[in-house]
């Protein structure tokens, strides 16, 4: 899951971009609000968190413009904006979430899988769970049919998730990196093969099926 | 309270009636003066026909020649009268009109010039004039006297024709008095209508004046109203601009508390208390401090519209609870304040009631002439009516693990005091809490007392 994270201040912005991708986020940071507008439409953010509080563009104005061009991707607000007409002003102009400052990074990791999960139509508040196969977005681990949990590495754990909330869908390699790795990490489409391969071992070859020329699908 | 309309007809009236007085003492008194001199006049011109037909007699006296007396004087009590008196002799002769009366020699009072007297003889009123002539060598005393009871009459029937008169036109002048400082003062009343709208939110500014003496002060009212508006939005720019610029240093130093906690609890704990105390410090006095409160006139908020958009933030906000939140307002319902109050206390009600609710959160809003009722009902466990009073206090939890409750309610409370309401909380018919707001629709109307349930 890739995360475009906006916020200006220089202390909170690098903190909260390490402590997401601990939870298993890749994370490109912007700390400006025209930059924010226009990284919000590569299609290869699966959800930002953005501070109202901007330099150059107000956060709701880029939330606004990104809404009139149909862009739909899932917004949480993280803001020191807790009056609730701020609240509503948030949610009326496109927010799926809304986050007053300060916070846990505890809450804003649930708020933002809560947020994922039901971008993906999956309900159920204790963690990612696909036919029989579950992911404990706690400890990064995964069950397969009510079996021992197995731990996995930080980029499988990401991969794994990001084919759960995709289930049935083609996934091209270069679609999993982008979802998978930020701006920062240059990174061979072929290593995600191996990580592939990997994943296979841990929770069952039929679930990820390759489609030769095309990439992975995995199956429910 | 004055009413300049009443003080500038009081005082048209007390002139008025003065300057009436004035000119009707002057008046009558200016005609007695002149029916006076004017019997007088003829009083001396009688006196030479007279002073002509007096005449020595044979025997030495003297007599008056009937011939030249005009009959008058022989009538008794006529109301003509003259008797006189030559040289050194005591005796007077008489007129016969005066039968056996005579005419004062001194004593009433004194009329005019030419040492005209006005005497009072049994009851009527004599006008007496005295003339001293020479004939034949001789002094001859005179005195003449009119009976003025019939110019008195008439004096005073004027008199009275004239206060009637008077008071016609005083009437008269009154009346348009009064109308003529009505339309005066009409763009004053026009005014105070429409500030009346502007207090009740009709209309956000007054319309310009068309008189030079009022403009001036509706200019004035526009200028203090919009300038409390902008006034209002600045401060709360600021105050956002402040949160957001105190909060996100906050929220690093609690991370670099929480860290601390990683490696030394025992000296993150008292850290972490601290944060929390000023943070709440903090998130309180901003939200009390954007409250606008029933200062500022011309405000009326439609309710449906926001409660509608506040339902659908709250609903994004638990849509994992499944809740069903419901409204039902009256149509037509505004709040008479500002938008940002309103949102800030449904925000709030709204909010505990979703935290504590099983599935059903409903609010009802209702309005009737003095005030807007507002109803927040869930169907969760409610609070029991010894803590309810606590709930009210400012900052008080009764459940510290569900963050923010007491300030919220702390903020509802805050707010419906500004607006001179009242909160009441009581137990909603599934059992849960109902918090119902009431707010007055006009400043003056008091709410804040309970009125004695019936």
């Amino acid at each position: 899951m890739r995360v475009l994270l906006v916020e200006d201040d220089p202390v909170l912005g690098p903190e909260l971009k390490t402590e997401l991708a601990r939870g298993g986020y890749a994370v490109d940071l912007v700390d400006n609000g025209i930059d924010a507008e226009a990284a919000g439409y590569e299609d290869i953010y699966d959800l930002a968190v953005l501070d109202l509080g901007l330099p150059q563009r107000p956060g709701l104005e880029v939330l606004q413009n990104w809404r009139r061009r149909h862009n739909a991707l899932p917004v949480l607000i993280l803001t020191a904006r807790s009056a609730w007409q701020e609240r509503v002003d948030g949610f009326e102009a496109g927010a799926d979430d809304y986050l007053c400052k300060p916070f846990h990074t505890e809450e804003l990791l649930a708020r933002m899988s809560a947020l994922l999960r039901r971008v993906h139509q999956r309900s159920g508040s204790a963690g990612l769970e696909v036919e029989g196969l579950r992911l404990d977005e706690k400890t990064q681990s995964v069950i397969a049919d009510g079996g021992e949990p197995v731990n996995l590495t930080g980029t499988e754990y990401r991969l794994l998730r990001y084919l759960m909330h995709n289930p049935g869908r083609v996934l091209s390699k270069l679609q999993l990196v982008e979802h998978l790795y930020d701006d920062a990490v240059e990174n061979d489409s072929n290593v995600i093969e191996a990580y592939v391969k990997m994943l296979r071992k841990k929770i069952g070859r039929e679930r990820i099926e390759t489609r030769r020329g095309q990439g992975y699908v995995f199956r429910p | 309270m004055k009413s300049i309309q009443n003080r500038l007809n009081g005082a048209f009236v007390v002139i008025t009636l003065v300057l009436c007085v004035i000119l009707w003492l002057s008046y009558s008194w200016f005609l007695r003066q002149t029916a006076y001199d004017f019997v007088s006049a003829s009083l001396g011109s009688e006196a030479y026909v007279l002073l002509k037909s007096v005449e020595m007699d044979d025997d030495g006296g003297w007599r008056i020649n009937p011939q030249y007396v005009a009959p008058v004087y022989e009538q008794p009590m006529s109301g003509h009268y003259f008797q006189f008196q030559v040289g050194e002799e005591s005796k007077w002769h008489y007129s016969r009109s005066l039968w056996d009366e005579s005419i004062p020699l001194e004593g009433g009072k004194p009329v005019g010039d030419d040492g005209l007297r006005l005497v009072d003889k049994h009851g009527r009123p004599w006008l007496v004039r005295s003339e001293t002539f020479t004939k034949d060598g001789r002094a001859l005393r005179m005195l003449l006297a009119a009976d003025v009871s019939h110019i008195e009459a008439g004096l005073s029937r004027l008199r009275w024709t004239m206060m009637a008169v008077v008071a016609l036109f005083l009437g008269v002048m009154l009346l348009a008095q009064v109308l003529v400082v009505r339309s005066g003062l009409q763009s004053l009343v026009r005014v105070r209508g429409q500030l009346n709208r502007l207090k009740e939110g009709d209309i956000r500014q007054l319309p310009d004046a068309d008189t030079a003496e009022v403009e001036p002060l509706v200019t004035e009212i526009n200028y203090l109203v919009q300038s409390m508006e902008m006034r209002l939005t600045r401060s709360r720019n600021a105050l956002g601009n402040l949160a957001h610029a105190a909060k996100t240093p906050l929220t690093v130093l609690d991370r670099q508390i929480e860290a601390l906690a990683q490696q030394a609890p025992d000296r993150a704990g008292p850290l972490r208390e601290q944060s929390l105390q000023l943070r709440e410090l903090m998130e309180r006095e901003l939200r009390r401090a954007r409250i606008a409160g029933a200062a500022l006139p011309g405000q009326r908020v439609f309710l449906q519209q926001e409660v509608d958009k506040l339902l659908r933030t709250l609903r994004a906000i638990y849509r994992d609870r499944g809740l069903a939140i419901e409204s039902d307002i009256a149509s037509g319902s505004y709040f008479p304040g500002e938008r940002d109050d309103l949102v800030e206390l449904l925000g709030n009600l709204l909010d505990n009631g979703c935290k504590w609710a099983r599935r059903r959160v409903s609010i009802r809003g209702r309005m009737d002439e003095r005030c807007l009722e507002l109803c927040v009902e869930d169907d969760g466990p409610g609070i029991a009516p010894q803590l309810r009073e606590r709930l009210l206090e400012r900052g008080a939890r009764l459940d510290e693990s569900r963050a923010g409750h007491g300030l919220g309610m702390s903020i509802v409370g805050e707010i419906v005091g500004q607006y001179g309401g009242r909160l009441t909380l009581d137990e909603a018919a599934g059992g849960g809490l109902r918090a119902c707001v009431m707010l007055p629709r006009r400043a003056g109307i008091d709410l804040s007392v309970r009125p004695p349930t019936p």
